[in-house]
C-alpha cells in the first residue's frame, strides 16, 4: 500500500509524520529531533544548510540565510541567498526535500506522496505555490489541507455525541481559527477566519523595535541598520519572548553587539511581561475578533463550543489563553504538542486517502468567497468593479457553482472574466485570482446575451473556471494567468536542476534488513512524555486558581517539559514530573 | 438521476430535521469527499436545500451579535435577482477614465 506522509510546512518550524498501526507518529531526524526549523542557508563554501544549522548561522551570515519564507509564498518575488536569487517555492522545496529525506531515513523506504498543510486562510495563489514547492521537492502532493482542520483530526474523539471544537492556530507567521463539528465520525468544518500575515514573527518584530528604539535613544545608534546586530538581536528577543511565557520579567543582555569609534557597545534591556503584553495586545485583539467572526459565520455562540484547542507555538503565550478564556468562558486545551499536532493530523488525512480506515471522514470548506467582477451599483454609482460572488465563503469542498451573467451592449463579441477572492463588494479590494476573455461571442446577439460562468473548486481549494455562451455553447476554460502558473511553465525544469545540484546525489537508503532492526517509533522519551500528559493537563487546569508564586513555578516546569526543541532524557522528564506532582499534591491539599 | 433533494438523500418528504441530518451523515460516511467527490457534492447540495431554512433565517435576523437587519437581508436577496452584466474592454476603459 502507498505510504502518504503528512507535512506541516510552517513559518518557523516544520515537521513530517505518518500513520503506523493506526496511530500517527512524527518521523524524527537522525539526532531524534521531531522539528525542523524552517530556515535555509548556504555556508561559506556554498554548501546547503537546512534547519537548525541554518538557524545557527543566521546571526553570523544573515545574507546567506533565509527565514520565514512562508510569509512570501504566492507572491511574485525572489529572495537573495548568497549570490543567487530564489523564489519562495524553491526555498520551501528545499525544506520539503529535507523532510522527505528525513522520513525516508526513518522509514527505510522511499516516500513519494504527501499531504501538505497550509493556513486555512491561504488564498488560491498561496496554495498553488505550496503545491509547486512540493512538486519541486520530488513529492506528489496528493492533497493540500488546512492546518486547523488537520489539528482537529488528531483530537477527534470517537464518540457518538455531537461535539464542537474551536481550533485557535497561532503560528510563527499566520493565524487561523476554525470551528469544527464532529458527529458520528464525520468531521465538518463549519467556518474559518484568519490572517495570513499575523504571527509570532510580528511579536518578535515589535520587541525588536522597542529594544532598538531604546538603544537608539541611549547610544544614538540604529541597530536595525546593522544586519548582523539585527539578526543577533532578533534571535535574542525571540528567546526573551519565550521566557516571558513563564517568567514575569526577563533581561536581554547582548555584549559586543556593535562598535562606535572602535569602542564596543553592549546592550542590556529589561523586559516585563506586562509591557510585552501591552505591545502585542492589539494583534491578539485582532485574533479575538476573528474568533467572533468565525462563531458568527457558523451561527454559533461561545456556549455552543465544547472544546478550545490551541495549535502553533505562539499559542503558548499566556495572554492568548487568558483572552480566549475571557471570551469563551472556558480554558483552552493543549494535550497534544501544539508544534506537532498539525503534522500528525496531516498524516491521518494521508492515511485516509491511502485507503486506511482511520474511522473518520473530513468535510472541509473554502474560507474565502470566490466570484467575478461585473457591472453594477457600487456605493450608489454604476461601476464595472462590482464583486459578484459565485462560491460563498464556508462552502463545503468540492464545490461546483454556476451563475448566469449578461452582455452589456448589442453585438458585444467579448466578455472579460476577472476572478477575485475576498469579501469586499468592490472587486478591486479583493485578491485577484486570474482573468481571461471569452472571445468570439455571437455578433448578432443583442444586449443581455447569456453567459454562464461555472466555478469548480477542488478539495485542495484550487479553482478552475469555465465560461459558456448559452446560445452557441461557445466555451472557454480559464488557465489562470498568475505568477505561479507563469513560473511553472517557464522555470520548473530549471528550478528542479538548481535544487538537484544543491542537494547532491541522492543518498542511498539503509537496506530493509537494517530497517527491521530499528527501534520502534515510540522512543522511551515519547513514552515518558505520554505518561506526563495527564499530569500536565491537571497542572494547566489548576493554573488560573493558584497564587502568582506557585503559578510561576508550575509554568517554569511546564515550559521545560513542553519545549520539544530541547531533547530531554527519560530521567529529566521523570524528574520534572515528580517536581510537578509534588507541587500539585501540595496545592490540592491546601 | 433525480434532482429532487429528498430522492438524492433517499428520504420521504415527511422526513424531520433530525432524520435529514442523520441520513446526511450516513451518506457522507459512505461517499467521502476524498473518494467520491461528485457524489458527495450532490449529497451536500441536497442537504443544504433541505436543512432548516427557517432556523437559519431567524438566526440571521434576531441574533444580537449579527448586524443583519431586515433591510440588509432584503437588499441582498434583491441584488441576487438583478441582472448581472459583464463589461467589455471598451466600457472598462471608459469607466476608468
Amino acid at each position: 500500500m502507498d505510504v502518504i506522509v503528512g507535512i506541516d510546512l510552517g513559518t518557523t518550524n516544520s515537521a513530517i509524520a505518518v500513520v503506523r498501526d493506526g496511530q500517527p507518529i512524527v518521523l524524527r531526524d537522525e539526532s531524534g529531533q521531531p522539528i525542523l526549523p524552517s530556515v535555509v542557508g548556504l555556508d561559506y563554501d556554498g554548501q546547503l544548510l537546512v534547519g537548525q544549522r541554518a538557524r545557527n548561522q543566521a546571526i553570523l551570515a544573515p545574507e546567506r540565510t533565509v527565514k520565514s519564507i512562508k510569509r512570501k509564498m504566492g507572491q511574485d518575488v525572489t529572495v537573495t541567498m548568497g549570490d543567487r536569487q530564489y523564489t519562495p517555492q524553491e526555498i520551501s522545496a528545499i525544506i520539503l526535500r529535507t523532510l522527505k529525506q528525513q522520513a525516508e531515513r526513518a522509514l527505510g523506504h522511499p516516500v513519494q506522496k504527501a499531504v501538505i498543510t497550509v493556513p486555512a486562510f491561504f488564498n488560491d495563489m498561496q496554495r498553488e505555490a505550496t503545491r509547486e514547492a512540493g512538486e519541486l521537492a520530488g513529492l506528489e502532493v496528493v492533497r493540500i489541507i488546512n492546518e486547523p482542520t488537520a489539528a482537529s483530526l488528531v483530537y477527534e474523539p470517537h464518540s457518538e455525541r455531537q461535539e464542537r471544537l474551536l481550533v485557535y492556530d497561532l503560528g510563527g507567521g499566520t493565524f487561523d481559527v476554525s470551528i469544527v463539528q464532529i458527529e458520528r465520525g464525520v468531521i465538518e468544518v463549519l467556518s474559518s477566519h484568519g490572517d495570513t500575515q499575523l504571527g509570532g514573527d510580528d511579536f518578535d518584530q515589535l520587541l525588536l523595535d522597542r529594544v532598538c528604539h531604546t538603544f537608539q535613544e541611549q547610544q544614538g545608534l540604529e541597530l536595525r541598520d546593522l544586519p548582523r546586530a539585527r539578526s543577533r538581536l532578533l534571535q535574542a528577543v525571540e528567546a526573551a519572548k519565550i521566557r516571558l511565557s513563564s517568567e514575569a520579567v526577563t533581561e536581554l543582555i547582548e555584549e559586543f553587539l556593535a562598535e562606535r569609534d572602535g569602542a564596543p557597545l553592549h546592550l542590556r534591556h529589561e523586559l516585563a511581561r506586562h509591557a510585552y503584553e501591552d505591545l502585542i495586545r492589539p494583534l491578539l485583539d485582532k485574533t479575538i475578533r476573528s474568533v467572533d467572526a468565525a462563531l458568527a459565520d457558523a451561527t454559533l455562540h461561545a456556549q455552543d463550543i465544547d472544546k478550545i484547542i490551541l495549535v502553533g507555538g505562539s499559542s503558548r503565550t499566556p495572554l492568548v489563553q487568558q483572552l480566549l478564556e475571557q471570551q469563551l468562558a472556558q480554558p483552552p486545551h493543549f494535550e497534544i504538542d501544539p508544534d506537532l499536532c498539525v503534522a500528525l493530523g496531516a498524516a491521518v488525512q494521508g492515511a485516509l486517502i491511502a485507503g486506511q480506515d482511520v474511522g473518520s471522514v473530513l468535510v472541509d470548506i473554502t474560507p474565502h468567497t470566490l466570484g467575478i467582477e461585473c457591472l453594477g451599483p457600487l456605493r450608489g454609482m454604476l461601476s464595472p468593479h462590482l464583486f459578484s460572488p459565485i462560491i460563498p465563503r464556508n462552502t463545503p469542498l468540492p464545490a461546483t457553482r454556476s451563475e448566469i451573467y449578461h452582455t452589456v451592449v448589442d453585438g458585444q463579441t467579448a466578455a472579460n472574466i476577472h476572478v477575485f477572492q475576498g469579501e469586499d463588494q468592490d472587486a478591486r479590494h479583493n485578491q485577484p485570482v486570474g482573468k481571461f476573455t471569452l472571445e468570439g461571442l455571437n455578433r448578432k446577439a443583442v444586449e443581455g446575451n447569456e453567459i454562464l460562468v461555472r466555478f469548480d473548486l477542488n478539495l485542495d481549494g484550487i479553482l478552475t473556471v469555465a465560461a459558456v455562451e448559452r446560445a452557441t455553447g461557445l466555451e472557454q476554460r480559464l488557465t489562470i494567468e498568475n505568477p505561479i502558473q507563469a513560473f511553472r511553465a517557464k522555470n520548473r525544469a530549471e528550478a528542479k536542476a538548481k535544487l538537484a545540484a544543491m542537494f547532491g546525489p541522492e543518498q542511498p537508503l539503509p537496506s530493509s534488513a537494517a530497517v527491521a532492526d530499528l527501534p520502534a517509533p515510540t522512543t522511551a522519551q515519547d513514552a515518558a512524555r505520554q505518561a506526563a500528559q495527564q499530569l500536565i493537563g491537571k497542572a494547566r487546569r489548576i493554573l488560573p486558581s493558584v497564587s502568582a508564586e506557585d503559578r510561576t513555578e508550575i509554568e517554569r516546569l511546564l515550559t521545560h517539559l513542553d519545549d520539544t526543541r530541547v531533547p530531554l532524557s527519560v530521567e529529566e522528564i521523570q524528574g520534572l514530573c515528580s517536581q510537578l506532582e509534588d507541587l500539585l499534591f501540595y496545592l490540592e491539599d491546601a | 438521476m433525480s434532482t429532487n433533494p429528498y430522492d438524492i438523500l433517499g428520504l420521504g418528504s415527511e422526513a424531520t430535521e433530525a432524520e435529514i441530518r442523520q441520513q446526511y451523515l450516513t451518506l457522507v460516511r459512505q461517499h467521502p469527499p476524498d473518494r467520491d467527490p461528485e457524489r458527495f457534492a450532490a449529497i451536500r447540495a441536497a442537504y443544504d436545500q433541505l436543512r432548516d431554512p427557517v432556523t437559519s433565517l431567524e438566526h440571521r435576523l434576531f441574533d444580537v451579535t449579527s448586524h443583519e437587519t431586515l433591510e440588509s437581508l432584503l437588499a441582498r436577496e434583491r441584488a441576487k435577482s438583478l441582472p448581472r452584466r459583464i463589461a467589455t474592454d471598451v466600457l472598462l476603459s471608459l469607466a476608468d477614465e
